[in-house]
């Protein structure tokens, strides 16, 4: 019904029940997603269902800078962001180091592994997601991820957007999306290693 | 000299393309001399491949779920 994206917030605009539709079908998975990583599971439908209020009263001020998509990412953000203030429960994002506390007793003082990485059996993604207890242990930690750096992996990893994109989803700088990023990605390699070094999941 | 702690700090820069050629061709050196940070970079990238499949999912919104929805928001404007 609405080919284009054009036609489709025009329709939003007019007020049409069917292009209200048509968006949620196609972009409610992925808001929940973004709200998950940023409120957890409990609350994402509230923060998804204010946004999409949100985006009802603003649609006519869309100015189409960025994709309709991108624009709703937002204001989940936004709305996730203004729940996390509330609760006082948002992870403060100065003082953000690139080593994440489970590396930082990785290296001696010149800067060498102590102890070095072990290696792991798998030697491709594939054959680590083949082992169903490791996945679901990955699973578990990446919903217990702290807010940004959940939804900055989630971005990324999985919707597949550019740095800058997530810089301008979740409103914060370039070397805070980068430090996020790293972070998780160190906290899942940590993950891994734990689970090959002694069959169990990670706690941390 | 790249230590292997700043090996392990920029490795995500390296494969994000956000680095120089120095960067890289420093990297690349400490690679050649370094078996722990072969290890850690080649595992590192296969952590970074599994991260897409991850999470549990979401499944799509049934028309029954996006019509409450919108009569939801509806009653609220």
């Amino acid at each position: 019904m609405y080919e284009t994206e054009d036609a489709l917030i025009s329709g939003m605009i007019q007020g049409e029940d069917a292009a209200f539709r048509a968006a949620i079908r196609q972009y409610q998975t992925s808001m929940i997603y973004l709200a998950r990583n940023l409120v957890g599971e409990k609350i994402a439908d509230e923060v998804v269902q204010e946004a999409w209020f949100s985006a009802m009263k603003a649609i006519e001020r869309f100015e189409k800078r960025s994709s309709l998509k991108t624009w709703l990412l937002r204001i989940v953000a936004n709305e996730g962001k203004t729940r996390l203030r509330k609760e006082n429960r948002m992870t403060s994002l100065e003082a953000l180091t690139e080593v994440d506390p489970s590396f930082a007793t990785r290296f001696d003082d010149t800067g060498h592994w102590e102890p070095g990485p072990s290696q792991w059996d798998a030697d491709s993604p594939e054959a680590l997601m083949t082992r169903d207890e490791l996945r679901a242990c990955m699973d578990q930690l990446i919903d217990a991820l702290p807010d940004m750096q959940g939804a900055t992996l989630n971005l990324r990893e999985r919707q597949g957007y550019s740095l800058k994109e997530i810089c301008n989803i979740l409103e914060i700088s370039d070397s805070n999306v980068r430090v996020l990023l790293h972070r998780a990605r160190q906290r899942l390699f940590r993950c891994i290693e734990h689970f090959e070094d002694t069959g169990d999941c990670c706690t941390n | 000299m790249l230590t292997c702690k700043d090996v392990c700090e920029s490795v995500t820069d390296h494969l994000e393309g956000s680095t120089s050629f120095m960067d890289r061709l420093s990297l690349r050196f400490h690679l050649l001399i370094c078996k722990h940070c072969r290890r850690f970079y080649k595992q590192f990238q296969i952590a970074v491949g599994v991260s897409s499949a991850l999470g549990n999912d979401v499944p799509e919104p049934t028309d029954e779920e996006i019509d409450r929805l919108l009569r939801k928001l509806k009653r609220r404007e």
